[in-house]
């Protein structure tokens, strides 16, 4: 009995499944009408030949049906493939981590099979695959596990689902905590059910029994300067413990405790909620960012004496900062490194009024709290290498998010001359940077050669370095790329030529293999032949590598010959010996070697754009000086100048198209002065100087004061008129804010148009929409669930009376104090038990040796399927064909047993002689014929018998047969003058000759 | 269906005789007289071993390889950029030892050379150009399993980082010359990195024990990218094989990787013959010449890392013979492979960018491995 499965559009049987099975009804319909045509067609036949035929014909029909049906060949696997999933985030200790791995290693011995696999995938901030599932796997390596301070445990089963193999029946095995702060193990483990995959969980029991966090800080949002706030800690402590209190206010630390030499301050935590008021005046305006530090120094008995431990073991979660807005007039932050530059524009600011402060670029802000502060930011004459890309980010972030403003002034260092091509600041300028295309100017060419980066990810911050340096690069230098590729040798990925869009370029970039090349002679010396054919007027070449490759000195003294440097940047380099290759490419040729170590990969891309840098030098304008032209556009900022003085140089940049406005012009229509709104913020931008260099007519022109005063004002961010009281609440992992907006009398402010943004801590921002919930109410929110500060910046307009309108800005922010990854003090064990339960898995035992991770209960195992309806088609075929033989051939057992006789005497006859057999064949022959007697046929005129009489009878030598010959018996035959017998008659007379025969026999 | 095709010819008498000689052939030596690759290049008809992965049995990026028979079994020893020696059987597949270098912090070891052990020559031992540690390692065989980082301690080492005669930048391959007993006399060692020369030491043995004595260097780094600036100048000899002649003499053969040839220098320095695109017909030129294998008919397999190709070439003409393989990742191409040797008539390639081995047997390779290629004492 073949068992039989129907599943949904399918019908299985045995080891074939039926695609389509609703065809198989043929076969009944066709079987019933080849009976019913047989009894007709088939009654010549014998009962035996009828029945065969009818079967036959049945089973062609059966066939020929089956193979329309798409038959397919189902194979099905024993393995069985087990992926298991690691967490490694930090909230598993790091003892734990050891013991998940000796556990794995132990219970995936016990009962495993030959074929069985087993995979690895670490979760945490993101999933990683260590081992894709494998039969050779035997133990948890890690490898890249990427950042820890998060668990996302969906992404892990969902990148486990996706890697499962196909040929094997798979099962997940979830080692964790179960604490996940990111994504919903639940949804995951519904697509692991939905796949037939049940996940086994092992819980990794801990618990943090002497911990302490500090839950948060809690501060006012807004206060005056001089106002006295109250900073609230709140911690909580698993068991009582002492540890000093330390807060700061914008990075400066507060004494707590005037009486100790030592900052901070000595407490003492209650099991429990604990909660510290610490008073702290306020000095000066802006927003302050408030940070508070426990560190533990013991826990405590029950009498309240220290024990010998410290107790507390997570770090992380001892850090909360919160902010305070303080309210002011607004000043103006002043970055100049030529200070004689600077105080031309402070003494412009100080005689309007406007007050103002002034530093370097190295003092410069490296968080948007000790930025927001100031109604506006004026860069003079600073390059971009002066700033970290953070803090290039950060001033993006400060205009765009927080609507401060912006005034850049030009000089030798800055624009495109100073690196700012490529910058995250670019964007936020109302110029481009790149010279416009019309320009006819000296260019650049770059070739970067590139090696195979052995760190961690070095594949990535390869691509990210290139990237920088395409970035810092305008769009007429010309850039290549020479990459050593492991198939197909060393060549240009990217050819020389023009940077353009950087699409282009770009794409290379993200196809680069970086290969292992043996040698830097073949890459150096494509590099060598593209630079020497450029039409370029400066010629450089960047290097990256780790210095291993062999190197031709002789080469570089072609470089040098030619004109081209060298930059060399030795990643991780091997040996001194690698150091010194890399070192001796940029001495010989005048370039420069950086030598960059496994921690500082951050400042590649930062190497890189200073690199291309030196190729950027020709975007500066210098000649005999002219006065700038005036757009006829009447502005705030140009409002009451009719003219502006004459200037030497300037760097040149090209007009930005969209919502941007030229005010000045140069040379060629080259933008001198421009402004525009970038986000919530203004931008004002002056490419050529404030110093003598430049414009030495400028300082001394009575309408100076004036032209920055505007200029800076226009760019200030704007004060408000009406009152807003704004909240914010915590909602999940979302921030809601809650917005009270009254008018200048007090009453509640409707129909208000809000813009307002959120700057995040990860640097980038996001729109927040706020609608109006109620009279004067509005509400938005955001996301938030990345451990930081998050600066909300809103700017609203409403209608008021009679036509007037009221503008108003407001800010607020959230904290949020440390990632939730380091608030799990204990397993969550339950969540692991629902993903088990959900998916059919178990609770492994905590004994290794009791753990079965191979158990093939409750799998289903894979089934491949193979079409064979071409086998059934051929086989029906072949069987249509026998039912035909049947029908049109007769079988007769007796010919069968007569041709088996037949053989048994050749059988026998190969033991005479040859003569003999020729003699029994002829004697056969004459039977068949029925020439008897021995008698030659007439027609075998040449060969005589040997009792003939031939010699004494006449012989016709021609002309007509001897049909009345005694010697002949003939056959008969249709002679060419016969009349022709028609052909059935033919056939009856072979018919009966072949019955003849039978009876000879 | 050999079958059926042999009973259709019974009833021909003495045609029945051939037609089943030939259908046996047929049926007993598949590929015999048949070629190896096909018109691409592509290896026909290969076995592959190994995968990518970091446990037993898997490779990241293997750049050593040598073979050498144990208990008359073939074996196969690989390194890998993990800093794993694994010793493979190439009949089952299976690895019979496995274990890590002590030290990998600036890089892994690229080469390796099976050999009569330095301490007892009825033992065989393996020989580690420990590349990136400046130094030289030898461990006895069999290999246990100790995957723990210097878990097993070499039996013998030697080399420190250095410019001066007897120091090393990056050793590359080693080649043993033999005494008649069959126990090492000298220890050639290949390197670059700005040395770029083959050092020889003698292995002397005393009261106190066994040591190597720095003796001459073979070799001068190349200034050129050619390798025009002096007669024996070198760019990365990669790898190195001492050749035993007909008339009893020796000779050192080498690859001169970066200058895309090969060298043949007297035991004394003294260059014999370049082996390159100069001297051969063969339309493809050598790229990046890794891998070096002597046979015992004169002739050499080449594994050219930058061509992705295993070249049979004819050590006296320096005519190409065959060549086997293709750039690719499918089974019978080859990705920067780093060695090959042939055993038991299969040859053996180091698959490297693919992370594994191929085998193969090939109608036009008849010679065995040298015995001073390593491998085969």
């Amino acid at each position: 009995m073949i068992p039989a499965q129907v599943t949904l559009g399918s019908l299985v049987v045995g080891p074939i499944q039926f695609g389509q099975p609703i065809m198989l009804v043929l076969i009944a319909v066709l079987g019933v009408l080849s009976i019913l045509i047989a009894r007709k067609s088939l009654a010549g036949l014998g009962r035996s030949s009828r029945v065969a035929a009818l079967v036959i014909r049945i089973l062609a029909i059966t066939l020929i049906v089956g193979a329309l049906a798409r038959p397919e060949f189902r194979r099905t696997t024993d393995a069985v493939g087990v992926t298991v999933i690691v967490d490694a985030s930090r909230s598993i200790p790091t003892t734990a981590q050891s013991r998940i791995d000796q556990y794995i290693a132990q219970a995936q011995n016990d009962s495993r099979k030959g074929e069985d696999l087993l995979g690895v995938i670490t979760a945490a901030e993101g999933a990683y695959i260590q081992s894709t599932p494998s039969k050779h796997t035997r133990t948890i390596d890690r490898q890249f596990i990427g950042g820890t301070d998060g668990t996302n445990l969906a992404e892990a089963v969902n990148l486990a689902i996706a890697t499962a193999p196909k040929d094997a029946s798979n099962r997940l095995v979830l080692v964790s905590d179960g604490n996940e702060t990111d994504g919903s193990i639940l949804r995951a483990a519904q697509a692991a059910k939905a796949v037939g995959i049940p996940i086994d969980v092992l819980p990794v029991e801990f618990d943090y029994s002497e911990e302490v966090i500090v839950d948060s800080l809690q501060t006012p949002s807004n206060v005056r300067v001089g106002d006295t706030i109250s900073v609230k800690v709140i911690l909580t402590a698993v068991r009582p413990a002492a540890g000093r209190l330390m807060l700061s206010q914008d990075g400066t630390p507060i004494d707590l405790n005037a009486d100790e030499n030592e900052l901070g301050e000595i407490v003492e935590l209650h099991a429990g909620r604990n909660v510290l008021v610490v008073p702290v005046q306020v000095r000066r305006p802006g927003p302050q960012l408030y940070e508070a530090v426990f560190e533990p120094l013991a826990v405590l008995d029950e009498g309240g004496n220290p024990g010998a431990t410290i107790g507390d073991s997570i770090r992380e979660n001892n850090i909360a900062t919160a902010i305070t807005f303080v309210g002011d007039e607004g000043v103006v932050l002043i970055v100049a490194e030529d200070p004689a530059e600077a105080v031309v524009i402070e003494d412009a600011l100080h005689q309007a009024e406007i007050q103002t402060e002034r530093i370097n670029a190295s003092q410069f802000a490296s968080n948007l709290p000790g930025l927001v502060s100031y109604e506006a930011v004026i860069l003079i004459n600073e390059s971009a290498f002066s700033f970290s890309e953070s803090q290039q980010e950060l001033m993006r972030q400060y205009v765009h998010e927080t609507g401060g403003g912006l005034v850049m002034i030009g000089g030798p260092e800055s624009f495109g001359a100073g690196g700012w091509i490529g910058s995250p600041l670019a964007d936020a300028l109302p110029i481009r940077l790149d010279p416009p295309q019309k320009r006819q100017m000296p260019r650049g060419a770059l070739a970067i050669v590139v090696h195979s980066v052995e760190i961690p990810r070095g594949v990535f911050y390869g691509k990210e370095i290139c990237n920088a340096a395409v970035d810092a690069l305008s769009r007429l230098d010309l850039v290549g790329i020479v990459e050593y590729q492991g198939l197909g040798g060393t060549d240009w990925v990217y050819p020389l030529s023009p940077v353009g869009d950087r699409t282009a370029v770009k794409q290379s970039i993200q196809d680069l293999q970086f290969g292992d090349m043996p040698s830097f002679d073949p890459s150096l010396q494509l590099a060598l032949q593209g630079l020497k054919n450029a039409s370029a007027g400066q010629k450089h070449c960047i290097v990256i590598s780790d210095g291993d490759p062999s190197l031709s000195r002789t080469l570089l003294r072609d470089f040098k010959q030619a004109g081209i440097t060298i930059s060399s940047v030795g990643v991780n380099p091997h040996s001194p010996g690698d150091t010194n290759t890399l070192r001796t490419m940029a001495r010989v040729t005048g370039g420069t070697f950086y030598n960059v170590s496994n921690n500082a990969l951050a400042t590649l891309p930062q190497i890189f754009v200073k690199e291309a840098q030196t190729i950027r030098r020709a975007l500066i304008w210098e000649g005999e000086p002219f006065s700038p032209a005036m757009a006829g556009v009447p502005t705030v900022t140009m409002r009451g100048i009719n003219g502006v003085p004459p200037i030497g140089g300037y760097v040149v940049a090209a007009e930005r198209e969209g919502l941007s406005l030229v005010t000045l012009r140069g040379k060629e229509e080259d933008p001198i002065a421009a402004q525009w709104e970038y986000g919530l913020g203004k931008v004002v931008t002056f490419t050529s100087d404030v110093s003598s260099r430049w414009a030495p007519a400028w300082v001394g022109w009575d309408g100076f004061n004036q032209f920055w005063e505007q200029h800076v004002r226009w760019a200030m961010r704007p004060g408000g008129n009406a009152t807003l009281r704004v909240n914010t609440e915590q909602v999940g992992e979302r921030t809601r804010v809650i917005v009270e907006a009254f008018d200048p009398d007090g009453n509640r402010l409707d129909f208000a148009n809000f813009r307002a943004r959120v700057a995040t801590p990860d640097g980038s921002g996001q729109l927040v929409e706020v609608r109006q919930v109620g009279p004067g109410r509005y509400e938005g929110d955001f996301s938030s669930n990345d451990a930081g500060s998050y600066v909300i910046n809103m700017q609203y307009r409403a209608p008021g009376k009679e036509g007037a309108v009221y503008e108003g800005s407001a800010q607020a922010a959230v904290t949020r104090p440390f990632a939730d990854e380091f608030r799990s003090l204990k397993t969550n064990t339950p969540l692991l038990q629902q993903v088990a339960a959900m998916t059919g898995g178990i609770m492994l035992p905590i004994d290794a040796s009791t753990s079965n991770l191979w158990r093939r209960e409750g799998l289903t195992p894979p089934v491949a399927l193979t079409p064979v309806w071409l086998a059934f088609a051929l086989v029906g075929i072949g069987v249509f064909l026998l039912d035909v033989a049947v029908r049109r051939v007769r079988i007769s057992p007796a010919a069968i047993m007569a041709s088996i006789r037949r053989s048994a005497r050749k059988e026998q006859d190969k033991s005479t002689g040859a003569a003999d057999a020729m003699r029994l064949a002829r004697t056969k022959a004459r039977s068949r014929t029925g020439d008897d007697d021995g008698v030659s046929r007439k027609s075998r005129k040449f060969e005589a018998a040997p009792d003939s009489t031939a010699a004494s009878a006449p012989i016709a030598l021609k002309g007509e047969s001897e049909t009345d010959s005694p010697l002949a018996k003939p056959k008969r035959t249709i002679e060419k003058d016969e009349k022709p017998v028609d052909a059935l008659s033919a056939l009856r007379a072979a018919k009966q000759r072949a019955k003849d025969d039978m009876k000879d026999l | 269906m050999i079958g059926s095709m042999t009973a259709g010819c019974r009833n021909l008498g003495g045609v029945r005789v051939v037609c089943v000689c030939a259908l046996s052939t047929l049926a007993v030596l598949p590929g015999c007289g048949e070629r190896s690759t096909d018109a691409s290049g592509r290896i026909l008809n290969a076995s592959v071993l190994g995968e990518t992965g970091t446990h037993v049995g898997q490779f990241v990026y293997p750049r050593g390889m040598d073979l050498f028979l144990m208990d008359g079994r073939p074996m196969a020893v690989i390194v890998d950029k993990t800093a794993r020696l694994q010793v493979l059987d190439l009949d089952s597949g299976s690895v019979v030892g496995a274990i890590k270098t002590p030290e990998w912090d600036q890089g892994m070891p690229t080469g390796l050379t099976v050999g009569p052990s330095l301490l007892d020559a009825q033992k065989q031992a393996v020989y580690v150009a420990d590349t990136h540690e400046h130094r030289v390692l030898m461990y006895t065989l069999p290999l246990p399993f100790a995957d723990e980082p210097g878990a097993t301690e070499p039996a013998f080492a030697f080399g420190s980082f250095g410019r001066e005669p007897g120091e090393f930048v990056y050793p590359t391959d080693i080649a043993l010359r033999l005494n008649a007993d069959g126990s090492v006399r000298e220890i050639y060692v290949s390197e670059y990195g700005g040395n770029d020369r083959v050092s020889v030491f003698a292995v002397e043995h005393d009261d106190d024990g066994m040591g190597v004595r720095w003796e001459r260097a073979i070799g001068v780094a190349s200034e050129t990218v050619d390798g025009s600036d002096d007669p024996r100048s070198l760019s990365r000899p990669q790898s190195i094989a001492i050749r035993r002649l007909a008339d009893g003499s020796e000779e050192l053969v080498l690859t001169d990787a970066s200058h895309h040839r090969m060298g043949r220098f007297t035991l004394d320095g003294e260059p014999i013959a370049w082996i390159g695109s100069a001297t051969d017909t063969d339309p493809r030129a050598m790229r990046f010449p890794y891998g070096l294998t002597l046979l015992d008919d004169s002739t050499a397999l080449v594994t050219e890392f930058g061509g992705c190709v295993v070249r049979h070439l004819d050590l006296d003409s320096g005519e190409t013979i065959e060549r086997y393989g293709a750039p690719g990742r499918a089974d019978g191409e080859l990705a920067t492979p780093w060695a090959a040797g042939v055993i038991d008539g299969k040859v053996v390639v180091l698959d490297s960018g693919n992370s594994r081995l191929q085998m193969f047997r090939a109608s036009g390779i008849t010679g065995e491995q040298h015995a001073s290629s390593g491998g085969r004492p």
